[in-house]
């Protein structure tokens, strides 16, 4: 363990401290960059720690499953120095006797210096934020934003490309319920000459919302849904997973089920340096044997959320 | 806020009780025989910010009409830039939407004609006011 005053002086050098993270349209590109920074200096970290955070708590409010966006920000608060409590199952809280949100984050409120929320109904985190003193993290509201996942896709682009302006990326899969993908169309927005294809069946196109921001802010995209004519332009190929469980309709998942995947005869027009990512978990629109090819990140790309959320956490906490 | 008597030209039809209840201290509500012109008498009705943005909302197409001292004039209702409390959000998937959350629906005006409303949120659209959205039940103070 090490207490180094060179990372406290970088987390507290910015005005992040005490803010909510609830879109990751709530920080600039330059509050991005300085968590991005932050993240370069925190990898050295993540086998073995700092104290930077000592004597804080994390407070983990799961209303829906989690792998990899709890763990990451549980690891990376205990590599911090600091502490975790929270639950991951709701049914193991006062919600299943009917407590509110509002009342279980007034009790976070009491008893942490962070809360990470995550919760099916859209906007929980965005009223977690109105109600709490302390800072409040989105993990993921319904499918809305997942503005952490997008800080590490982005994250995860600018360490393999250098930079993130200019890139070509292709968006792909369920762009409808994904918000992952959403918050994605969100972020790249932060950055210049970004070429956008979202590749999606007719039934799973991008909500018009985000469309219309996206519009707002200047930056250009194609719609599609034939994947074999984006991937030899791209430097990005992103795969989402159907989202089952947000499909109001059973049917609406029947007949979209089996709609696009990628295979390794699909890849062989890919650019040498393309790179497959993916917000996990996958289902069967990335088979086990694309993990072999040149272009899959997903897993390293999952990894690179520790030093983010290390980055992330040290910026905004108290 | 404007006090007077209103004429309302819209084929408002069965809406005429929405139009009661929006304003609801009109002393009398008469329409013409065509149905598309609703008079009605208020002297010492208050159009204030909330019952505005209702009438915007409900009647785009209204042609409204003020009487002041015998002298007819034309009234544009008005949107502001945001509107809290005044109409629910239609995605039952919202916060705003959870009768047991102090959520206040809140909606920023995206565009006034056609009005096009985008929930603070659940970030998601408001194209038509729907007469059903306005029974907005949750009076937290802000």
């Amino acid at each position: 363990m090490e207490r180094l005053s060179r990372f406290e002086a970088m987390a507290s050098e910015s005005d992040m401290k005490g803010r909510d993270f609830i879109a990751i349209t709530d920080f600039s590109r330059a509050e991005l960059e300085s968590i991005f920074e932050l993240a370069d200096s925190m990898k050295k970290y993540t086998k073995s720690g700092l104290q930077t955070l000592h004597g804080r708590i994390l407070v983990t409010l799961f209303f829906e499953p989690s792998t990899r966006t709890r763990l990451s920000f549980e690891t990376a608060m205990l590599r911090l120095g600091g502490a975790v409590t929270g639950f991951a199952d709701p049914s193991y809280s006062r919600v299943v006797t009917g407590e509110s949100l509002a009342d279980t984050v007034r009790m976070a409120d009491g008893y942490g210096n962070v809360i990470l929320l995550r919760h099916k109904i859209e906007g929980a985190a965005r009223l977690a934020a109105e109600i709490a003193s302390i800072p409040v993290i989105n993990a993921g509201d319904g499918t809305q934003h997942h503005p952490t996942q997008t800080l590490t896709d982005l994250y995860t682009i600018r360490n393999e490309f250098g930079a993130i302006d200019g890139i070509k990326i292709a968006i792909l899969g369920d762009l409808k319920h994904t918000r992952s993908a959403s918050s994605l169309c969100l972020g790249l927005t932060h950055y210049k000459d970004v070429h956008l294809y979202l590749v999606s069946p007719e039934e799973l196109k991008a909500k018009e919302e985000v469309k219309d921001y996206i519009r707002g802010r200047g930056m250009d995209f194609i719609e599609t849904d034939n994947v074999e004519k984006v991937i030899p332009e791209v430097d990005v190929l992103y795969v989402t997973r159907l989202q089952k469980e947000r499909m109001s309709d059973p049917a609406e998942y029947e007949r979209v089920k089996g709609s696009y995947f990628i295979t390794r005869h699909m890849l062989e027009r890919a650019k040498k340096s393309m790179i497959i990512m993916h917000h996990l978990p996958r289902i069967d629109e990335i088979p086990i044997d694309i993990d072999y090819t040149p272009h899959a990140r997903y897993f390293q790309q999952a990894s690179l959320g520790l030093p983010v959320r290390m980055a992330l956490l040290s910026k905004i906490v108290e | 806020m404007v006090k007077a008597d209103f004429i309302f030209r819209v084929n408002i039809g069965k809406s005429q009780h929405l139009i009661q209840d929006i304003l609801e201290h009109a002393e009398e509500i008469r329409v013409t025989k065509d149905k598309d012109t609703a008079i009605i008498k208020a002297d010492k009705l208050e159009v204030d910010e909330a019952i505005s943005t209702k009438l915007a909302l409900l009647y785009p197409d209204a042609d409204i009409s003020v009487i002041s001292d015998g002298n007819e004039e034309r009234f544009e209702p008005d949107i502001p830039a945001r509107i809290r409390g005044i109409l629910n959000c239609p995605n039952q998937n919202c916060i705003s939407s959870q009768p047991k959350e102090p959520a206040v629906p809140e909606f920023v005006v995206v565009s006034r004609k056609p009005a096009l409303l985008l929930c603070v949120y659940c970030g998601r659209y408001l194209h038509q006011a729907r007469e059903e959205l306005f029974n907005v039940t949750k009076k937290i103070p802000s």
